[in-house]
């Protein structure tokens, strides 16, 4: 699914992750979401209606990614027995 | 407060039945039960990039979508996301009949026709691979917990009934 994503992004997003165990190290941090661009963490927003907010506002579509600071193992989850496997 | 309601019963004959038939009219359970809960919506381009996007590149399209009380979070068929152009902001894992996978996100401005329920601004939603010709579906999106805990649903399953408000 990553093939969406601009190699900018893909960038920002392993910038993310090789530095997720630090976020949520941090209390202020967990669960919030992340602004990344240009592999640095431009601010940390309550929603993610703020932090896209702000992502448009200094950024070109496509420049950055928005990543919410959870665990791996605090995973979105949807069970649908159509699903087709990708 | 917005509202919407699916019901199945409707009869209407034309022209009229002779006086000596005699009609039953029932209330069946079966439209819900074998299709589930499937609603069209209006998916367009998110409100936070349009002044700041082509706006030939701006696109809409109505379709189904399902109800899908196991998803945390709703869902766009990833192919359709490619037609309409649809920005990827990000990633996320998520648990799937199939296994853990991660499943690009995007973010839309999601509107209900016909219907008076609030349209959802800026929506974070994630992605998932609903085409499959093996497999034709109705629906090209699940919508998940994330909007339903926005609404007061009522399900009358022997009536094949739902009301939905905000």
């Amino acid at each position: 699914m990553a093939e969406f994503l601009s190699d900018k992004q893909q960038e920002d997003l392993k910038f993310f992750y090789n530095n997720l165990n630090e976020l949520l190290a941090n209390p202020l941090y967990r669960h919030k979401y992340a602004l990344i661009h240009d592999k640095k963490i431009e601010g940390v927003f309550d929603t993610f209606e703020n932090a896209i907010t702000d992502a448009v506002s200094k950024f070109q579509p496509c420049d950055y990614v928005i990543q919410q600071i959870i665990s791996q193992t605090e995973v979105s989850g949807f069970l649908y027995s159509a699903f087709a496997p990708a | 407060m917005g509202s919407f309601r699916l019901n199945n019963i409707g009869f209407q004959t034309s022209p009229p039945l002779p006086s000596n038939v005699k009609v039953s009219i029932s209330t069946v359970p079966f439209p819900l039960m074998f299709d589930g809960l499937n609603i069209p919506v209006l998916i367009s381009t998110a409100s936070a990039y349009r002044s700041t996007i082509d706006p030939h590149s701006i696109k809409t399209a109505q379709i189904l979508a399902h109800f899908d009380t196991g998803a945390t979070k709703t869902s766009i068929d990833i192919e359709l996301a490619k037609k309409l152009n649809l920005i990827p902001i990000g990633e996320s894992p998520s648990h799937t009949a199939a296994g853990l996978r991660q499943a690009t996100d995007f973010v839309i401005d999601l509107g209900f026709p016909s219907t008076n329920l609030r349209p959802f601004i800026n929506l974070q939603i994630s992605s998932c691979k609903l085409s499959n010709p093996n497999v034709p579906l109705k629906f090209q999106m699940l919508l998940g917990r994330d909007i339903m805990s926005h609404w007061n649903i009522v399900w009358d399953g022997p009536s094949s009934t739902v009301i939905i408000s905000d």
